[in-house]
């Protein structure tokens, strides 16, 4: 928590200086203001991120996440304005310098994307956005890579980035800079997803057709983002085509999926709809049927829908309705001589979200968003028989009521402020279970923590001279549960400073503060993880982090960045010594333990963004360091996401214009375990007659480290495009040289000696999808 | 060849997914190191009590038990120890003097060890009672209540904080007979019995731990505890021990089952926080040996020079004669 009298002068800073520029440039006699909305023209789709910029006066800007944009320029020497955005024609647009005003701008996509890019591909070069630490991933683009079963995932996407990696083989669970996977706001059109991932982790619950842009933050986190220590994946869903009707789908080993859009009313409501579902279990029933003669089911499968549905109510107004709502069940069924067994898990999200977009003028866009959030697991046990029958339910979740108001104040073109509040109302359920039978009913429930949460906040993209720009700004917070109130107040700021032409130096500093934890044994996305509140004994997290870095955009758009960052995390949360995966219910809060991390390191990255052969490298070297007075006898050990080295290489290459193959490789120091190297006689009491205790000897906590991660996969994508539609088969191999990686480690004890065995998950997977769109 | 090549591709690809995912790994290379344990008990403020055990690390990949150190040098605050093979421990070759606290020295071949601990104050109990007898279902089920008998035991704590206990209990005077206690109702609370003997001190968050946790079974003779929330208060535990325990199972008099037993024998440790947290972790461990989920427990020593614990101890005994 910290106190505001902490930082007053730079508070005052903020206070007193947005003002003064503000009205400085307002100042400006004979400007036209240029404001409106950057669209594709076939579907309507708003573009987020198009640069807009008047070339002659060497002055743009992008626009926001609904494609938005505002730019004041001299009327009497503004003559054109151009448009780009990755994979359209770029658009030249005269500017009439007596009407100014509105201009809303439709670009028309290439035929063929002539670059394909991995991802990053900011439509702002690089050296010159002041927001490090960040890269902006088209959909589109994402897919170009190989993929897992057929399934694009764009989580999986996103630990190809640097100081992004996975937790374990095959998991989509993200560990960015050292922070552990709760220390991740993944938000789905600006709603937090609790459990984003699939299958254990294997997947991630975002379906690649429904999407149409997402962004990732490691670091210089922007005043508008808070809640979580180490990263922001804000994922966008598509709007729906305003203008016709579009489908594509696609067919792959693992699940099919669907998405429909088009306009109710033409150019004025649109809607999105799309489906993914599994079918392992249906493929896998007759296999489960034989080997227990034809009475046992397996349930194992997973569904996500996305809905959203956009209403252009006026030039000036946008109603945006959407909704997601996904679920895995994973469980076993047995019917035989009258009695039924189930027994299995449940789990998934539901998030709806409302949101009234208002342009209040050519300079102010105001954006009013609604939302609830649910996440919820369920893990349950019944028999019936003829005479008897019983039911266990132990059920977890999170439920999120949530309102907040965002305002775009574009007062000229070296300020972009944007400033907000709102507030979330959470409801957690750490554990409640009910038993129910003949004989007994019995509902043993962990009391229901509320809290209210609140922010509020003001950044200033800020350019400060030709060379140096600032993202400067401000959130507080504030939480209450149970007579427990926390504040925090934390500052925000980024600069960019050109060195020379295409290069840039660049500096952030990011305070961030968490009211939630996860806490988990396993580190595997397990939907078992439980989701809790800071309390009145469990403080809040907190971390700072800076970063310093050079970025530099070569003439053949390569961009080139390397980053340094060091980050401090405070009140981080562990299970205690010994404690036991279990449902700890009313328990956790004793159960767990806080302490300090720290993560440092380097990230060197490089992206090639055009031509037939287009990709990226990026490596890593980190630290990431845990202290806790009641762990490792109070000394410093290794996160067990420590990976000292994390190096990866992913490269499309476009033989024609339809084949396309692709491939990447990834090397990662392997995780830090704890394993015992010996045993031992512990313990000489006095009562125990030579009954001593036997011991394990663990030199440290996280003394051991599993075998490097590494991998190989390839793909190729056959595209055959026909008058009214397109159609691709994917073919994909995943771990092609089927190199056994670490899963996990376990003990085997045979005549009194003990061995480790190391499992692992995922050897060579081939994966064969057909992908339609028409 | 078209199709004779994608054939013989798919059956090499899908062949490599069968093949085995297991694979047996080397851990660890260590050499083996010494290993010194010992204590000093100092019972009912009479002459202390010591004996130091010496041996070594060894491999897991080795079966059977520790090899035992029987050449060391041992002393203790200036008293010479000797190995005791019938013990397997070294003992002291005279009396112990008193005194507050106690360093022993071991030396074993080239490798010098040393461990200190403080004598903690004598506490005593002040009283154990039988007080009755109660109908409770057997935390191993059963429709049936059985026989229970309530035993309060009552002892001061000091009044400065961070004091640590140890409470024995037993149907036989060497006190190594396994038993069983029941403290509160009849209900049965995994979460508590999942974490054993070792954790009440974080365990309890009311005033009263035993309150708190009255439905816990205790699946040994022994609990820890801290006065965290009863320093300085005259503390009174209410156990239930099974009927069982005390008539024992003469129906099986030349197995290892309890036999009738005339007397309950009572111990109350008064120990440092560092044997607390010693012996609290050796239980931990214990506890969650075999469970793939449960977080590593490092036993803390405090030995320099080799792994072990050393410890004193003062200790007040009694007995209740069976009400049988």
């Amino acid at each position: 928590m910290h106190s505001i009298t902490k930082l007053p002068s730079f508070a005052r800073f903020l206070i007193i200086s947005i003002p003064f520029f503000t009205f400085s440039y307002q100042a400006l006699a004979q400007n036209i203001t240029l404001s409106g909305f950057v669209s594709d023209a076939a579907s309507g789709e708003k573009l987020i991120g198009a640069i807009v910029a008047v070339p002659s006066l060497n002055i743009g800007t992008a626009t926001n996440t609904y494609g938005f944009y505002s730019l004041t320029v001299p009327s009497a020497e503004a003559k054109q304005l151009e448009v780009n955005y990755v994979g359209y024609e770029p658009k030249v647009v005269t500017i009439d310098p007596v009407a100014g005003g509105k201009l809303n701008i439709e670009l028309t996509a290439t035929l063929q994307l002539k670059e394909v890019s991995l991802s990053s591909s900011k439509k702002t070069p690089i050296h010159e956005r002041s927001q490090m630490s960040s890269a902006e991933i088209p959909i589109a683009q994402a897919k170009a890579l190989p993929t897992f079963l057929g399934e694009v995932d764009i989580l999986k996407v996103i630990q190809l980035l640097p100081g992004v990696q996975a937790g374990n083989e095959g998991s989509s669970n993200l560990i960015v800079r050292g922070g552990s996977p709760d220390q991740n706001l993944i938000l789905l059109d600006g709603v937090p997803v609790y459990n984003a991932y699939h299958l254990f982790g294997f997947f991630s619950v975002f379906n690649a057709d429904a999407l149409s842009n997402m962004e990732v933050i490691k670091g210089g986190f922007p005043a508008r983002y808070g809640g979580r220590l180490s990263s922001v994946i804000d994922i966008r869903m598509k709007e729906g085509n305003k203008q016709k009707i579009h489908a594509e789908g696609g067919i792959g080993l693992l699940a099919s999926r669907l998405m429909i859009e088009g306009p109710i009313i033409k150019d004025k409501i649109s809607f999105m709809v799309s489906g993914r579902r599994t079918y392992y279990d249906i493929l896998a029933r007759p296999i489960i049927k034989s080997q227990t003669d034809g009475n046992g089911k397996l349930i194992l499968n997973f569904y996500d829908l996305n809905a959203k549905l956009n209403y252009k109510i006026s030039d000036n107004d946008h109603v945006y309705i959407s909704a997601y709502m996904g679920s895995d069940k994973f469980g076993f069924k047995d019917k035989s001589n009258g009695e039924t067994f189930s027994s299995g898990i449940k789990w998934g999200n539901i998030t709806t979200v409302a949101r009234w977009n208002h342009l209040f003028n050519n300079k102010l866009f105001g954006n009013l968003t609604a939302y609830h959030s649910r996440y919820q697991f369920d893990l349950y046990s019944e028999y019936a028989g003829s005479n008897d029958n019983f039911k266990m339910n132990y059920i977890s979740g999170i439920y999120d009521w949530a309102g907040k108001y965002d305002l775009d104040y574009i007062p000229n073109n070296r300020h972009y402020i944007k400033a907000g509040a709102g507030g979330t109302y959470h409801t957690y359920t750490p554990g409640a279970m009910q038993i129910k039978g003949n004989a007994i009913e019995t509902t043993d429930s962990t009391d229901k923590l509320r809290s209210v949460e609140t922010h509020v906040y003001i950044e200033d993209d800020f350019l400060v001279t030709g060379k140096l720009k600032v993202n400067v700004g401000l959130h507080a917070n504030s939480f209450s549960i149970r007579s427990k109130n926390y504040f925090s107040l934390q500052p925000r700021l980024a600069a960019r400073y050109i060195l020379f032409e295409r290069t840039s130096l660049k500096a952030s500093y990011a305070k961030m503060n968490q009211y939630i934890h996860l806490l988990s044994n396993s580190g595997v996305g397990l939907p078992t993880d439980l989701w809790v509140p800071a309390t009145d004994k469990i403080r809040p997290m907190q971390a700072d982090q800076v970063a310093l870095g050079i970025a530099h955009n070569t003439r053949q758009d390569i961009e080139i960045s390397i980053e340094g960052f060091y980050k401090k995390m405070n009140n981080v949360l562990e299970y205690k010594n010994g404690a036991s995966f279990a449902l700890t219910g009313t328990k956790w809060e004793n159960n767990v333990t806080q302490g300090k991390g720290e993560a440092y390191g380097g990230e060197f990255f490089v992206h090639k963004k055009s031509g037939n052969t287009n990709g990226m490298i990026s490596y890593t070297l980190s630290w990431s360091n845990r202290l806790f007075p009641d762990l490792n006898e109070g000394k410093v050990f290794p996160y067990k996401y420590d990976r000292r080295h994390d190096f990866k290489i992913a490269l499309v290459h476009k033989f024609s214009k339809s084949i396309e193959v692709s491939g990447e490789w990834i090397f990662g120091t392997g995780n830090a375990m704890s394993i015992p190297t010996a045993k031992y006689y512990s313990s000489v009491t006095p009562n125990n007659n030579g009954d001593w205790a036997y011991s394990y000897y663990y030199p440290s906590r996280n003394n051991y480290r599993m075998a490097s991660y590494h991998r190989l996969d390839i793909g190729a994508k056959f595209t055959k495009v026909k008058a009214k539609s397109t159609r691709e088969w994917v073919l994909g191999v995943y771990n092609l040289y089927n190199r056994k990686n670490p899963f996990f480690i376990y003990t085997e004890e045979n005549n009194g000696a003990t061995t480790f065995k190391q499992v692992s998950l995922l050897g060579i997977i081939p994966s064969i999808s057909y992908n339609f769109k028409f | 060849m078209k199709q004779l090549f994608i054939a013989a591709s798919a059956t090499v690809l899908l062949g490599s997914c069968t093949s085995s995912l297991t694979t047996p790994i080397e851990v660890s290379k260590e050499k083996e190191q010494l290993v010194v344990n010992g204590f000093v008990a100092m019972i009912n403020q009479t002459i202390p009590t010591a004996a130091v055990q010496v041996s070594v690390t060894q491999k897991l990949s080795q079966p059977g038990t520790p090899q035992m150190v029987t050449d060391a040098f041992v002393e203790l605050n200036g008293t010479g120890f000797s190995y005791n093979p019938a013990e397997s421990l070294y003992i002291p070759q005279t009396g112990i003097n008193n005194a507050s606290s106690f360093k022993m020295n071991i030396t074993a071949g080239t490798i010098k060890a040393s461990a200190e601990d403080v004598l903690p104050a004598f506490v005593p109990i002040v009283s154990a009672t039988f007080t009755g007898v109660k109908k409770l279902i057997s935390r191993y089920g059963g429709d049936t209540p059985t026989d229970y008998y309530e035993i309060k035991i009552s002892f001061d704590d000091p009044s400065q904080a961070g004091d640590y206990y140890q409470l024995v209990m037993s149907v036989a005077d060497s006190m190594q007979v396994a038993s069983g206690f029941l403290f509160g109702s009849t209900e049965y609370d995994p979460d508590v019995v999942c974490n054993d003997v070792g954790v009440y001190e974080e365990q309890v968050i009311e005033q009263d731990p035993f309150e708190n946790n009255a439905n816990v079974f205790i699946p040994s003779n022994m609990v820890l505890m801290s006065d965290k929330y009863f320093n300085g208060q005259r503390k009174e535990l209410t156990f239930y021990v099974s009927n069982y325990f005390l008539v024992g199972f003469p129906e099986f008099p030349d197995t290892s089952a309890p036999q009738p037993s005339e007397y309950v024998y009572m111990g109350l440790h008064h120990m440092s926080k560092k044997s607390f947290n010693h012996y609290k972790n050796v239980k931990l461990q214990q506890w969650n040996e075999g469970n793939p989920f449960a977080e590593p427990t490092i036993v803390p020593g405090n030995v320099s020079g080799a792994l072990g614990f050393f410890g004193c101890r003062s200790i007040s005994t009694t007995k209740l004669k069976t009400p049988l």
